[in-house]
């Protein structure tokens, strides 16, 4: 479904990213992680089409998108939920989740996927009304993914969706994650905290100072030591 | 108290005038965070052009809203394209000094085109509208008409349609906005067009109360100015009272003390709100900040 090749990416001048290659299989939950300033956010930002100049090949369904902007590649199903969730903090819910649905495509069902997403997150349609900006954080998040949903993703990129989150939630974002795998969506997540992640993605790839420096299935990264070294920087 | 009333009434019916010039300044600056130095030029502009439709084709000046505001959404399309746009991604002084020397490249236009001339159109309508003892010019009564129609159109349209909710997230969050699908680049042109539009509006409304020259910009895009920031940046409704605080208070202090004196004291209550209320009257708290947290 995501093909990258021999991806460089740059913010001015400098370089992050160093010939990054990695692939996402469709119905895969695959896991980025890495240390601090490995390259996983700059990663998820270069996919989403901000902030960085890049080289490289960057495909959806055999389709180059590299050269697109940020908002259209929403439309070819590439949807990010960036890191520090970015709501509208003055807007309610609702008017957050219809925003998620501005892409002419998703606006056509959204009345259907609000339906959707709230039988999905039900804390959301108890806050239907509410101003984003006064969600707790585990709430931000939920509505955060859902505005994601909102677009029809193919692929949904999961940038550090547990950062600040409560224990209770984290567990509750990582069972949201496998159901929306169950229902056919493809999840890209990077995130900090790593046995989460190699326990529910089905691939890892492990960055480091801007390269993949490894890749495997989930469970059994869960034992490496090579793992150890990249990811505390040893 | 009869003199009073009128004052209160007169003032405030001037000021919703400012408040309709200063719309599309407020609007420009609560979504692009541009703040445009050429906004009077622009009125400029669009006078002169409801000016010569009343030369040419012999009509009154609110006939010229049906082509001024058209030309204007263009002229403005064409001005953030060429202009403001390629600013947009340097540093903000850029875009100060590209809308400055717009202002002064269009005054100097005007003046060779025009020359220094005061033009003006006869009044619209031939008598005042009475109501008791008070006495209304009727073009100040339509102006106020029509910048309540203007702020509530506007207000629907920000808070019900797609596009208007697409601003509000552009404003709050611009990266976020593009995640969404939303196309930032084009809500940024509409947005300065729209901007521009709502300027022809206001100069088709002010020609027949105010003559036109080359100059007549700088006349306005000051109080423009403390408007938008009286009434709180971004802010359309604030944009209404700040107009209506100026021009009563312009109105007042001019009758009551001396013409001359009626700017010093809008300047006075423009200090005393940015002392107690710094975000204005109706700005929202750290409205100059939202939207930039990327």
């Amino acid at each position: 479904m995501l093909e990258v090749k021999s991806l460089d990416a740059f913010y001015g001048s400098v370089q992050v990213l160093h010939g990054v290659s990695l692939h996402v299989n469709r119905g895969e939950i695959v896991g980025i992680v890495g240390a601090n300033a490995a390259g996983k956010s700059t990663l998820m930002f270069t996919l989403a089409g901000l902030r960085t100049t890049h080289t490289g090949d960057i495909g959806v369904d055999g389709e180059p998108i590299g050269h697109l902007p940020a908002y259209e590649r929403t439309s070819r199903g590439l949807i990010l939920v960036p890191e520090r969730r970015r709501l509208f903090p003055f807007m309610n819910v609702l008017e957050n989740l219809e925003i998620g649905a501005y892409s002419p495509g998703a606006r056509a069902q959204a009345k259907q996927t609000i339906d959707e997403v709230f039988a999905l997150l039900p804390v959301l349609a108890e806050r239907r009304k509410q101003v984003s900006g006064s969600l707790s954080g585990g709430e931000q998040q939920m509505l955060a993914i859902g505005r994601a949903l909102m677009g029809k993703p193919r692929l949904l990129l999961l940038d550090e969706p547990t950062e600040g989150l409560a224990p209770i939630y984290v567990k509750l974002l990582f069972d949201l994650i496998v159901r929306l795998r169950e229902s056919g969506l493809t999840v890209m997540i990077v995130e900090q905290n790593v046995h989460h992640v190699l326990r529910t993605s089905d691939r890892t790839y492990v960055l480091e100072n801007g390269r993949v420096v490894l890749e495997g299935e989930g469970q059994s990264l869960l034992n490496d030591e090579r793992l150890k070294i990249a990811y505390l920087g040893l | 108290m009869t003199a009073f009333s009128q004052l209160l009434i007169s003032g405030i019916l001037i000021g919703s005038i400012y408040a309709l010039m200063s719309i599309g300044l407020t609007l420009v600056f609560g979504v692009l965070r541009v703040v445009n130095f050429a906004h009077g030029e622009f009125l400029m502009l669009a006078m002169y052009g409801a000016w010569g439709i009343t030369q040419v084709l012999g009509l009154n000046p609110y006939w010229g809203l049906i082509a001024i505001v058209p030309a204007m959404f263009l002229f403005g399309a064409i001005v953030h394209r060429l202009i403001v746009q390629p600013a947009l991604d340097k540093p903000h002084l850029v875009v100060v000094f590209a809308t400055m020397g717009l202002s002064i490249f269009m005054q100097n236009v005007a003046l060779m085109a025009m020359s220094a001339d005061l033009r003006d159109v006869p009044p619209v309508f031939a008598q005042s509208v009475i109501i008791g003892p008070l006495y209304f010019k009727a073009e100040l009564l339509l102006g106020f008409v029509v910048t309540l129609v203007c702020t509530v159109a506007l207000q629907w349209i920000i808070r019900k349609t797609y596009l208007g909710k697409a601003i509000r997230a552009t404003v709050q969050d611009g990266e976020a906005a593009m995640l969404m699908g939303i196309p930032v680049p084009h809500i940024f042109l509409i947005t300065f067009a729209g901007g521009s539009a709502l300027v022809g509006l206001a100069a088709c409304i002010m020609l027949p109360l105010f003559s036109v020259f080359p100059t007549v910009g700088l006349n306005f895009v000051l109080i423009a100015f403390v408007i938008v920031v009286l009434g709180g940046m971004g802010s359309i409704e604030g944009a209404l009272l700040g107009g209506i605080c100026v021009g009563v208070v312009q109105s007042l202090s001019g009758y009551y003390i001396a013409p001359a004196f009626g700017q010093m004291f809008f300047f006075i209550l423009f200090l005393l709100v940015m002392i107690f209320r710094p975000n204005g009257l109706l700005g929202q708290k750290g409205a100059a900040n939202i939207g930039m947290n990327s």
